[in-house]
């Protein structure tokens, strides 16, 4: 059974459509990378995943669990339950500034888990550890670069042990030299067979990590499939055109 | 934010509601215990003369003739205002409580804002005007106005080695009232000054003197009462007043329009303290003569 | 100038100090959360509650407190039907008067503060699952208040000040003791003294402020 299934995403924006039926899903394991030109939807698509977007009309169902049907959707309550299965990290970082690093990962499990504090500082020192940042722990998100802010937005997102992960353009904000760090953190996390959407634009990482591209324009999916079909094999025209003027 | 966020308002609202209310109900407590504050406040130096509780002890009972609540202005020396203990004294005050002890009423001094003071009576809050207040047609028509008990009139007040000496002598010149007050209706209405005089308006009787004193006005407008009151104190030998007096007036005790019942006690007593004598011996201590002019039928 | 006159003056006009401070105290622990309410019903999603609460900061703010502590005290009972229940004491009527006012002034003061939260704060916060009711208490307030300190501390001051406003309804306090003083007595010192008191009231206010600013500081 497919992790997320999404059927017939369909979103408007005063008066503007932007998602014109999207059908997709992801299974356990997979790494989905999502690309296309700006306005194509990508980023409302992912959104609308966790419930930062409404949707107009389509259903998306998580782990078996819907928590909207033909754009009706369920009580808060319910969808807060399904919504916590996934975790998000933001292309801005949105961490928070008046927290140190340790707090920041260590307060909203405490808060929404009820989780005591020696058991949450310990995950927090793992996941610190894990994204490469232990010596991080005491400082203000202010004092830290960008990349070493998103990593620690990525261990602050795996500490509610989310069994899905949301990328929105995770390296957008971040100098060149930067992106490196944050996209090592992400490969890894691939290895360990995380499940994971990431929108992007670093076709590289999208194709040395990902095990399905998605392919968005004008709304809809225009193409799917592996890296090596998508970006070596048969690429659609307009795939190509995208490609061709996408910087390397 | 998504859909989860419509659940938002409601609850910070039952929060914050919860917060106010308790707090509201605080301040009910203490609103309770509020109306000894501020006379806590105006009695912490003070011997206590008996009758000066709570400014706010009036409001409730303003309406109950059984008190007599006196709105005053506690900065018009000599008529009302406070010694170094800040109880509140002066001529109209002392008249007032002899009347109210001699009728075994009551009395309570509010000092008010004097320009609210029609606010202040027919709103209830304060049941009679005792303080200098002059006695004009429009007051007579708006509030319930007693004979005249005692004379005044608006002197020109000015440096003693001025060059002013008559009304004649006040064109050109800077010359200072207070705000609202009866100096005020006389300056319009006397001719005297022409339009070369240029007018200047305060607040309050002891700065336009204080203005006076530096220089900054040529000539003061203002009670006879107060005048006398305030070179005896302070300005023997610097200020001298002028022969020439404007617009002759008499005080009057004003009662909320209506309130016959209080107005005929208050002034029946007010006229027997007269015929005996009692009237007379006040004056005496605050002026050194019998200026008193009191009379009154039903 | 001697010194038992100073200390006479200074016991005289100090008088008011304990109704000044009263006010001053009631008024800030009141009009805070009464503000806050209003900002947050100014974001409602029910129409009539935004417009009720844009209407009162609006009315609040464009007139005198002199003016809106007349109308409490003297006019509501004049309303029909309703106003005899609406008489007020003087210093009850000083309190409504002054919280109403200084929390719409607060009002617009934590509505600038909100929106310097930016909405990415909110969205982080919801999706790692907080509540509505944890995002504002941790999240969103204490980033607001940094935001609207400074301009809290404003209003307190101002607000110190404000209090010898209370004379309109005859209400003594300091100031209105140090003009009888000087009234009676010709003399201008009380003036002084009364200065003093609202420096020094003012010095201890800053003082706490800027404590409670670095606080909020990160």
């Amino acid at each position: 059974m497919a992790m997320i299934q999404v059927n017939g995403l369909k979103k408007s924006f005063d008066g503007l459509q932007v998602l014109k039926g999207v059908n997709f899903s992801v299974d356990a394991g997979d790494v989905i990378a999502i690309i296309g030109p700006s306005g194509s939807g990508k980023s409302t698509l992912l959104r609308s995943l966790i419930g930062l977007e409404t949707i107009d009309g389509g259903s998306i169902t998580v782990d078996g669990a819907s928590f909207v049907a033909d754009g009706v959707y369920t009580d808060a309550r319910s969808m807060r339950a399904i919504t916590l299965k996934m975790g998000m990290v933001f292309q801005n970082f949105n961490l928070f500034p008046h927290y140190t690093v340790r707090k920041n990962c260590v307060k909203p499990l405490m808060m929404v888990k009820n989780v005591p504090e020696a058991e949450a500082n310990a995950l927090c020192d793992k996941l610190l550890a894990k994204v490469g940042l232990s010596d991080k722990a005491e400082q203000y998100p202010s004092h830290l670069s960008g990349g070493q802010q998103q990593r620690v937005a990525i261990a602050r997102a795996l500490m509610l042990n989310p069994e899905i992960m949301l990328f929105d353009e995770p390296t957008s904000a971040l100098d060149p030299q930067l992106t490196g760090e944050v996209l090592s953190v992400i490969k890894q996390m691939a290895q360990e067979h995380m499940t994971m959407v990431v929108v992007t634009h670093e076709i590289s990482f999208a194709r040395d990590v990902a095990s399905r591209i998605i392919f968005m324009d004008g709304g809809t999916v225009a193409q799917e499939g592996t890296p090596k079909q998508l970006l070596e094999e048969s690429p659609s025209p307009r795939l190509a055109e995208f490609l061709g003027q996408v910087v390397r | 934010m998504g859909p989860a966020a419509a659940v938002t308002l409601e609850e910070i609202m039952k929060r914050t509601l919860c917060l106010i209310l308790s707090a509201l109900m605080i301040v009910t407590l203490l609103a309770a215990c509020g109306g000894s504050a501020p006379a806590a406040a105006s009695s912490a130096a003070a011997a206590e003369s008996g009758s000066q509780p709570a400014a706010d002890a009036s409001s409730a009972a303003a309406g109950d003739n059984n008190k007599l609540i006196v709105g005053l202005d506690d900065q018009f020396p000599p008529m009302g205002f406070r010694n170094d203990k800040n109880e509140i004294v002066g001529f109209d005050v002392e008249l007032a409580q002899t009347v109210g002890k001699r009728l075994g009423m009551e009395v309570v001094l509010t000092p008010i804002d004097w320009t609210t003071k029609e606010l202040e009576l027919n709103g209830g809050k304060v049941n009679v005007l005792w303080n200098g207040l002059t006695i004009t047609d429009e007051r007579k028509e708006s509030m319930l106005m007693s004979p005249a008990y005692l004379a005044n009139a608006q002197v020109i007040v000015v440096q003693k080695d001025s060059d002013i000496h008559s009304l004649k002598d006040l064109a050109g010149k800077v010359v200072g009232l207070q705000d609202t007050s009866s100096a005020d209706d006389a300056y319009a209405q006397c001719s005297a000054f022409g339009t070369e005089s240029q007018l200047v308006k305060a607040a309050d009787n002891v700065s336009l003197f204080n203005d006076l004193k530096i220089g900054r006005i040529d000539a003061v407008v203002i009670d006879k009462v107060f005048a006398d009151y305030y070179i005896t104190e302070n300005g023997e030998g610097k200020l001298r007043t002028l022969d020439d007096q404007l617009a002759d007036e008499e005080y009057g005790i004003a009662f909320k329009k209506g309130n016959t019942e209080l107005a005929d006690k208050v002034l029946t007593e007010l006229a027997a303290m007269v015929k005996d004598g009692t009237a007379a011996e006040i004056s005496k201590k605050w002026f050194g003569e019998d200026r008193v002019i009191f009379k009154y039928s039903k | 100038m001697d010194l038992n006159y100073v200390m006479a003056t200074f016991a005289r006009v100090g008088a008011g100090i304990g109704t000044t401070l009263k006010l001053f105290f009631i008024t800030i622990v009141l009009s805070l959360p009464l503000g806050f309410l209003i900002t947050l019903l100014e974001r409602c999603r029910v129409a009539p509650l935004r417009v009720i609460a844009k209407t009162f900061v609006y009315l609040m703010r464009s007139t005198p407190l002199v003016l809106q502590l007349l109308f409490i005290y003297f006019g509501l009972p004049l309303l029909p039907g309703i106003g005899k229940y609406l008489e007020l004491q003087r210093f009850t009527a000083t309190i409504v008067g002054f919280v109403l006012n200084y929390a719409a002034y607060f009002a617009e003061i934590f509505r600038g503060g909100l929106l310097a939260v930016n909405q990415g704060q909110h969205e982080a916060a919801q999706v790692l699952g907080l509540t509505p009711a944890q995002t504002i208490l941790h999240i969103v307030l204490p980033q607001m208040m940094r935001v609207a300190m400074p301009s809290i501390a404003n209003e307190t001051i101002t607000l110190v000040k404000d209090t010898s406003l209370m004379f309109i309804l005859a209400v003594p306090e300091v100031l209105q003791f140090a003009k009888s003083a000087v009234s009676s007595t010709g003399k201008t010192f009380p003036f002084v003294v009364a200065g003093v008191i609202y420096l020094v009231m003012n010095l201890i206010v800053t003082w706490a402020l800027r404590r409670i600013e670095k606080k909020f500081e990160y």
